[in-house]
């Protein structure tokens, strides 16, 4: 892929014709300013986009966004729609972490009464919040358990004292779906899953205890419960094992199943079943019950933050501003054409970005829109934006998750210190706990794109509203 | 072809945001434990002595870049139940896959991976030799 075969539509929107590729059923819609585009080409996330094109019953563009990178069939940083009726259901363009997500908690603690404490603190969450390669969670469970899990999702939580009433309106979904299916889900699955309930993994996982730096939006940071200068943390983990193997189970099956309905694709990470098929709803149900499994993960690590947190501070609260996932697939209707049209998104490595009146947002975000959490690299700003109208008209209502990757793993290891990184943090006032220095090297800021510029490119695309920039004081990698 | 590549065993690439093997053998079972060692790998295990158990597995697949995905991802749940294979004795004959595996206890792993993928997986036999390149989700 290169330049000359993308059509610039404005500033920040680019095209990819359908005649690029014959297999290609829609264009390619992306997101970016030409610093970032170029970027882009430098990997084979484009031409990735280019091949999720392919998949049957596709509506409207396969959306890339800003902070896209290469990933192994779909890019990370896309998103794309299939009609429910027309279309098929790709496990691999929403990816084997599925209901990866993020959460953002705030509090009303001035930066400068918990400085003190910080240290202290982040070694007690790091202890409260279990972490790392193979730890079990804070809950374990027998598979009745498990099954109630991923019917319930963050409800579950609720009814076993791990979440208050405000948690549950305040994440996506109500932190459920519902359609799931607990026949659909493999033994294996179960078995990976049963003790892992409430536990932050490893890789880019990770909790930050953040503060307030800027409000760009005194109103919906108000809405939202963000105070200039007060503490935030942020969550983000996924369906552990449990996703992992769900995912695995079905891309797996549908190998064959993508030959059973003549389906030819140009990468086997994008094998798929027609939505409208038994293959295809069983996904659905299992991918669904995944969803559910990680919204009652992020729940449980919440509310072991949150208490560590009452513990330490007495006297302040954090309060869920939302829980939203950047792996997944919902069953939306968006307008297509002046038509109301029932689509399938994929949303791999994006976030949904509702804007103002959308039914599915809680009352208290009606007017302002759907936070959008959009986490920078640690050591680097987070953002949080408001959905936008604009989103729903361009990208059916989504936008970027996050800063995307420039350099690989293996790179980063080479060229950083997991050591002196951490130091160069705690000099710059960010206090890291990492349960691995190799895997602190690899998560290094360099290692991710700029998010201030991302952002810039979410916003001069419309696709998001500033409300609030976060700046890490304290990190907790697995 | 990169001319110091070797002959028999894995090389890590670099791939935007996981991790990618090639993996070379004089033959197809030989290039499946190389995988497998590429994977031990990858994990940063750290093995046990101690024999736990023989384990036997006769896995089938549509073709043998699914059988090698299947084989890895099998591999991998041991892993998670806390058992990395130390022997292997492998026979693949079309897409059927039977194995002998020595097992024993895992004592520590650095790494996660979430699973191994199909992404781009071909299995190429060139001038006598195999060679594939696997993309694992970090």
């Amino acid at each position: 892929m290169d330049l000359k075969q993308i059509e610039k539509i404005n500033t920040y929107e680019w095209e990819i014709s359908r005649s690029v590729q014959p297999w290609m059923r829609v264009p390619v819609r992306i997101f970016s300013d030409e610093i970032m585009l170029k970027a882009a080409l430098q990997d084979r996330s484009l031409d990735q986009a280019v091949n999720a094109a392919s998949l049957p019953g596709l509506v409207g563009s396969v959306c890339v966004m800003p902070d896209v990178h290469q990933g192994y069939g779909f890019p990370i940083g896309g998103v794309a729609a299939t009609d429910v009726q027309e279309g098929v259901i790709s496990p691999g363009g929403i990816g084997y972490d599925i209901n990866c997500g993020v959460r953002l908690m705030a509090s009303d603690l001035p930066r400068q009464a918990a400085e003190h404490l910080l240290e202290d603190f982040t070694r007690l969450l790091y202890q409260a919040c279990p972490s790392g390669v193979g730890e079990k969670g804070i809950v374990q469970v027998q598979a009745k358990e498990l099954r109630r899990i991923c019917e319930q999702g963050s409800g579950w939580a609720l009814k076993n004292g791990f979440a208050d009433r405000e948690d549950i309106e305040t994440s996506e979904d109500g932190g459920c779906i519902a359609g799931a299916d607990w026949a659909a889900v493999s033994r294996r699955a179960s078995e990976r899953g049963a003790e892992q309930i409430g536990s932050l993994g490893s890789g880019n996982h990770f909790i930050e205890v953040d503060y307030v730096e800027q409000v760009f939006d005194e109103q919906a940071a108000a809405v939202m419960g963000l105070h200039k200068g007060s503490i935030a943390i942020q969550l983000h983990s996924g369906s552990r094992g449990f996703g992992h193997q769900v995912c695995t189970d079905f891309v797996h099956q549908f190998q064959a199943v993508a030959a059973k309905y003549h389906i030819q694709l140009p990468d086997r990470e994008l094998v798929c079943a027609p939505l409208n098929s038994a293959e295809g709803r069983a996904y659905l149900a299992a991918m669904r019950a995944a969803a559910n499994y990680a919204f009652c993960n992020r729940q449980v690590l919440a509310f072991a933050v949150r208490q560590t947190f009452e513990d330490c501070f007495p006297g302040h609260h954090l309060r869920n501003v939302y829980d939203l996932a950047h792996n997944i697939g919902k069953i939306e209707t968006h307008q297509i054409g002046g038509q109301s049209v029932r689509v399938c998104v994929h949303r791999k490595g994006a976030t949904r970005a509702f804007g103002p009146g959308h039914p599915d947002l809680p009352q208290k975000y009606q007017k302002i829109g759907q936070p959008v959490l959009v986490p920078g690299s640690m050591g680097t700003s987070s953002w949080v934006l408001a959905g936008t109208e604009s989103a729903m008209v361009k990208s059916f209502g989504s936008c970027s998750h996050g800063a995307g990757r420039v350099l690989s793993r293996t790179q980063a290891k080479k060229e950083i210190n997991g050591g002196q990184l951490q130091e160069e943090l705690a000099a710059r006032g960010i206090f890291v706990q990492a349960g691995s220095l190799r895997g602190l090297a690899e998560e290094a800021p360099r290692a991710y794109k700029n998010i201030d510029r991302v952002i810039e490119c979410i916003e001069g695309a419309g696709l998001g509203r500033s409300v609030a920039r976060l700046v890490p004081l304290a990190v907790i990698k697995g | 072809m990169d001319a110091e590549r070797p002959f028999s065993g894995f090389k890590e690439v670099p791939h935007k945001a996981d991790i990618a093997l090639d993996v070379f053998a004089p033959n197809l079972p030989e290039m499946f434990i190389n995988a497998a060692m590429g994977l031990y790998h990858i994990l940063g295990i750290r093995k046990g002595t101690t024999d736990l158990e023989e384990i036997h597995i006769a896995l089938d697949d549509i073709d043998r870049e699914g059988l090698l995905v299947v084989f890895l991802t099998e591999l991998l749940y041991r892993v998670e139940e806390g058992r990395v294979v130390n022997q292997f004795s492998l026979t693949i004959h079309e897409n059927h896959l039977e194995a002998d595996l020595k097992v024993v206890p895992v004592l520590s792993r650095q790494r996660e991976v979430k699973a191994v993928t199909y992404h781009e997986l071909k299995i190429i036999k060139e001038n006598g030799s195999y060679r594939t390149r696997l993309v694992f989700d970090l």
